[in-house]
C-alpha cells in the first residue's frame, strides 16, 4: 500500500544511491515485521520506546509503541503528534519515518538519536562548554523559528524533549502537547511544560498562549546549559515556582504588565515589592560568556509581549562567534554539515579517566 | 464555547489568517461523488445534534462534517457503517480541536437519546478501527481549515461592537 509519509525525506536524496542498495523491495513500510526490536529505552504511562533496526534500510530507529487497550480510540496526543510532525520537515525536528498499526498498539517509527539534553547535562555536570551551548542553542532556536513560522507551538520544551546525536545534532521531539497556533481557542489544562520551564503567565493561569511560551522554556534551558543547574527549580508547586521567578525579575504590577490582575491565579499577596535583579546574581556563570546574560534576559521576560522571537534570537550577538555560513544552511540540512562546526569535548570528559556519568540516575532515554 | 483566547483580535491575527488561507489552498479535493450522497444531509445533522449535546466548538463540528464528506467521497459505505463513520469523524475532530476534557466519552455518547432510539452503540473496537482507517485516509493530517476556523476573524472585521447583542451579532453561527 502507498504510504506517502513513509518515503525518505526528499531533501536527503543525495543518499539515493546508498539507500537503493539497502532497499529491499519485499519489505514494506507500515508493517510491524519491517522493524526488529532491540532494547527497551524508556517506559511512559501510555507508551514504551524501544531501540530498533529497520529491515527496510538497515537504519537504527526509535519505536514508540502506544498502547491502545485502555484508550477510547486513538489517544489525542498521538493524533496531534503525528498530524503536526508529518508536515514538519526540518533538520532540527525529529523525523517521523513510519506509522504501524496492530490490533492493540500503534507504533511511531522515529529516527534514532543517541541521547537527550537532560542526560547530556547529567553526564557533564557543572555547565557545558560555551561552544557547545552555542551550538545546541542555535539548533534549538532554528527548530523553534521553523515551527513558529508554521504556526505551531511546542508547549512542552524541556531538556528531555531535546534529542542529541553523538555528533551534536539537536532535534525537537515529543510533540504530544503541541498544537497548531491557528486554532488556539481550545486550550487544555495548564499542565503544559514541566513546572521549571513554565512561563509566569501560564503559571498565573493564562490560556491564550503564544510563541512566547516556547521562548521562555528555551531561555530556561539556555541558562541551565551554562550554569549546570535549572534556573527556576521550584519544589512545591505553582506558588513557589512563581516566587522563584519574581525573586529575579521583580514582582510585576498592573503598570508593568497590563491585565495582570485579571489572570485566574493572580494573588494579591504577591504584591510585596521586589526589585528586579540581574540574572547573573543567581547564575554566576552567565557573566563569563559574552552576551549570554543579555540573550537570556531577553528570553526570560515576564510580560509576554516583550520577548524576543526565535528568529531574532538567532541573530543575537551571543551567536556572533559562530561561522556566518551557519545562517545559510537550508531547512533540511544540519548545521553540523558546515565544515569546522562540531561538538567540543566537555571539560569533565577531558579530565575523567573514569566516567562521572550516570549521576542522573533512573532509566535512560536514548532516542 | 470559550471566548477568552480571541486570536482574531490579537497581534498575530493577520498572520494566522494568512497561514489558514495557505493551508486552505492545499486542501484535498472534494468531488461530491459518494454513492451515498443523498444520505449526507442526515449524517451532517447527526453530527450537529451530537456536537451540540456535548457543547463542542464550531471548529470541531465543521471539521467532523468535512472529514465525513471527504471519506464518503472515497468509499462506498453501507448505511449502518455510515453511523460509525460519522460518529468517529466527530470524535476524531474533537480530539484534534477541543481541549482534552471536552472530548465526548463513549459511555456518554452511547446513552444519548438519539443513539438509544436507533439502537446505536459505538464500541471501543469499532471506534478504534474506524479512527485508524480515517487517519490513514487523511494521511494523519487533520490540520484542515473550515469555514468555522475563519468566521471569528471575519466577524471581528465585519461586525462592529455596537452591533452585538449579548456578545453576539443578531445572525450568529
Amino acid at each position: 500500500r502507498w504510504r506517502p509519509w513513509s518515503y525518505a525525506d526528499p531533501l536527503q536524496e543525495q543518499d539515493g544511491v546508498e539507500r537503493f542498495k539497502w532497499q529491499r523491495q519485499d519489505i514494506p513500510f507500515g508493517a510491524a515485521t519491517s522493524y526488529v526490536h532491540l532494547e527497551k529505552l524508556c517506559e511512559g504511562s501510555c507508551a514504551t520506546v524501544y531501540k530498533g533496526i529497520s529491515r527496510i534500510n538497515g537504519q537504527l530507529v526509535a519505536l514508540k509503541v502506544i498502547r491502545l487497550e485502555a484508550e477510547e480510540g486513538v489517544p489525542f496526543t498521538a493524533i496531534r503528534e503525528a498530524s503536526l510532525l508529518k508536515r514538519l520537515k526540518h533538520a532540527n525536528i525529529v523525523l517521523l519515518h513510519d506509522i504501524i498499526q496492530t490490533k492493540e498498539t500503534l507504533t511511531f517509527v522515529f529516527e534514532y538519536m543517541h541521547t537527550d539534553l537532560a542526560q547530556y547535562m547529567g553526564q557533564h555536570p557543572g555547565g557545558l562548554h560555551s561552544c557547545n551551548v552555542m551550538l545546541f542553542m542555535f539548533q534549538l532556536l532554528r527548530g523553534l523559528a521553523y515551527i513558529h513560522q508554521q504556526h505551531i507551538l511546542h508547549r512542552d520544551l524541556n531538556p528531555q524533549n531535546l534529542l542529541i546525536s553523538c555528533l551534536g545534532e539537536l532535534k525537537l521531539a515529543d510533540f504530544g502537547l503541541a498544537r497548531a497556533k491557528s486554532t488556539p481557542r481550545q486550550t487544555y489544562s495548564s499542565e503544559v511544560v514541566a513546572l521549571w520551564y513554565r512561563p509566569p503567565d501560564v503559571l498565573l493561569g493564562a490560556t491564550d498562549y503564544s510563541s512566547d511560551l516556547d521562548i521562555w522554556s528555551a531561555g530556561c534551558i539556555f541558562v541551565e546549559m551554562i550554569q549546570g543547574q535549572p534556573v527556576f527549580a521550584g519544589t512545591s508547586g505553582t506558588h513557589e515556582q512563581l516566587a522563584k521567578i519574581w525573586a529575579v525579575l521583580g514582582v510585576p504590577t498592573e503598570d508593568t504588565w497590563p491585565g495582570l490582575s485579571k489572570l485566574p491565579n493572580y494573588n494579591t499577596e504577591l504584591v510585596a515589592s521586589t526589585r528586579p535583579q540581574r540574572l547573573r546574581v543567581i547564575c554566576d556563570r552567565l557573566s563569563r560568556v559574552p552576551e549570554a546574560e543579555d540573550l537570556a534576559s531577553r528570553m526570560l521576560t515576564a510580560f509576554p509581549r516583550g520577548q524576543i522571537s526565535a528568529q531574532d534570537a538567532l541573530l543575537h550577538g551571543f551567536f556572533s562567534p559562530l561561522l556566518p555560513q551557519l545562517y545559510q544552511v537550508s531547512a533540511g540540512q544540519l548545521v553540523l554539515t558546515v565544515p569546522g562546526v562540531r561538538l567540543q569535548p566537555e571539560i569533565c570528559d577531558l579530565f575523567a579517566s573514569y566516567r562521572i556519568g550516570h549521576l542522573s540516575g533512573g532509566s535512560s532515554k536514548f532516542w | 464555547m470559550e471566548l477568552e483566547a480571541q486570536w482574531w483580535t490579537g497581534q498575530l491575527a493577520a498572520d494566522i489568517h494568512q497561514a489558514l488561507r495557505y493551508k486552505e489552498l492545499k486542501l484535498p479535493s472534494y468531488k461530491a461523488q459518494s454513492p451515498q450522497l443523498h444520505l449526507r444531509r442526515y449524517f451532517a445533522d447527526l453530527i450537529a445534534i451530537v456536537s451540540n449535546r456535548f457543547r463542542l466548538c464550531p471548529a470541531a463540528r465543521h471539521l467532523a462534517v468535512y472529514l465525513l464528506d471527504l471519506f464518503m467521497d472515497r468509499y462506498d459505505i453501507s448505511i449502518q457503517q455510515l453511523h460509525v463513520v460519522a460518529l468517529s469523524c466527530l470524535l476524531l475532530a474533537s480530539k484534534f480541536e477541543e481541549k482534552e476534557d471536552s472530548v465526548p466519552k463513549l459511555e456518554q455518547l452511547n446513552s444519548l437519546g438519539c443513539m438509544t432510539n436507533m439502537n446505536l452503540v459505538l464500541t471501543k473496537q469499532n471506534l478504534l478501527h474506524m479512527e485508524l482507517l480515517l487517519l490513514e485516509t487523511f494521511q494523519w493530517n487533520l490540520c484542515l481549515p473550515t469555514a468555522a476556523h475563519f468566521i471569528d476573524y471575519y466577524l471581528s472585521i465585519a461586525v462592529h461592537e455596537t452591533d452585538l447583542h449579548d456578545g453576539w451579532p443578531m445572525v450568529c453561527l
